[in-house]
């Protein structure tokens, strides 16, 4: 079956610092509890990195960086 | 310096977790996910959680599309986005518009006898009122003289968060000092003071005594200085509130635009507008977008 394709929203400009948690979960939409069984794909995060210190951050590739001014 | 960027997290069961590293500071534009159903032990709604480094959520996002046991869904959070999916998706707000009539309000120099007449002064045609709910909202007045304009809210036994916005758009009407609007000339000291009465916004909604306490008055003030233009719009959106209520209670929202100004001339209100939209508490209240009411 397909995945159908749904949006929802976000907080925002919210900055999250060191240590904060980004969770990404299926809810019961009744109790709000975890719902086992779900598995997650292709999970991605866009963000801007505030201050450029992520190492494990896959730059956007319309970024050159050769072409920043020093 | 800033940056953005990908960050890919392996796929598994969920939920699945992203920890901001120390020294890092990030700020989420937008999360994409697939959702896989199929084993799921009942249906479930696609979230995004923000969790404090103590443990704390701070955010909690639930699409507001539930996917059936067994289904699957690719699910894109953003800011600015409105839960849902297809035609068959069903709204879960409830959007108020009030847009102010073609006929331009009057503020004379406080504190004359006119000083808060307000921009809907006149809630017949051609004050325009759009919602996608009437059962939700109605429209009164409680003095329109001075022209304080009520929304009357039909809790309908559901705890809502409310959210508004207002906004005017101001042109001197002429007088002394105004050289006939020329907006090469700069004028300082013309105030606009907008403010609302509504609920307490202060009350949390996450606090089971708080949010049990009968909404009280909130007053949110706009200040701002006119310098050399012909008009300028003035908006306001500040008025966060959340109604635990649970019978047929009802509040009210007033709107006041004020000339403060004791010497200047009059102003005129040449449009404005109130916009609220009341989202279901239950629901997790996500962004600040207003949705096109129909």
């Amino acid at each position: 079956m397909a995945a159908e394709p749904l949006i929802a929203g976000l907080p925002p400009d919210c900055e999250l610092s060191a240590g904060y948690v980004i969770r990404i979960v299926a809810l019961d939409p009744t109790t709000g509890a975890p719902v086992p069984g779900v598995t997650l794909s292709d999970v991605s995060l866009f963000v801007t990195d505030m201050h450029g210190n992520l190492d494990n951050l896959t730059p956007d590739p319309l970024l050159v960086p050769s072409h920043e001014p020093v | 310096m800033a940056r953005d960027g990908q960050i890919r997290l392996p796929d598994g069961p969920a939920p699945t977790t992203y920890t901001v590293p120390n020294a890092a500071e990030i700020v989420p534009k937008a999360i994409n996910a697939t959702f896989d159903g199929t084993g799921a032990s009942g249906s479930f709604a696609p979230t995004v959680e923000y969790v404090s480094d103590g443990g704390v959520v701070v955010a909690r996002v639930p699409c507001q599309t539930t996917v059936a046991a067994g289904g699957s869904a690719e699910v894109t959070f953003a800011p600015f986005l409105r839960g849902g999916g297809g035609a068959s998706s069903t709204a879960t707000w409830a959007g108020l518009y009030i847009d102010s009539s073609s006929a331009p309000a009057i503020l004379n120099p406080y504190p004359t006898l006119e000083y808060d007449v307000p921009p809907f002064n006149n809630l017949a045609a051609p004050c325009f009122f759009r919602t996608n709910d009437e059962t939700m909202w109605s429209l009164f007045t409680t003095d329109r003289v001075h022209g304080d304009v009520s929304l009357l809210v039909n809790s309908q036994s559901l705890a809502w968060v409310f959210y508004a916005e207002s906004g005017c758009r101001i042109v001197p009407s002429g007088g002394v000092g105004w050289a006939g609007n020329d907006p090469a000339t700069v004028f300082n000291g013309l105030e606009i003071f907008m403010e609302w009465t509504g609920p307490d916004t202060s009350i949390d909604p996450s606090n089971a005594t708080e949010r049990n306490t009968a909404p009280q008055e909130y007053r949110s003030v706009f200040d701002s200085t006119l310098q050399g233009i012909e008009s300028a719009w003035f908006t306001r959106s500040s008025m966060w509130a959340y109604d635990d209520s649970t019978g047929s209670t009802q509040w009210t929202l007033t709107m006041d635009i004020v000339n403060r100004e004791t010497a200047n001339p009059q102003l005129q209100i040449l449009e404005a507008y109130l916009h609220v939209l009341a989202v279901p508490a239950t629901t997790g209240f996500s962004t600040f977008e207003f949705p096109i009411v129909p």
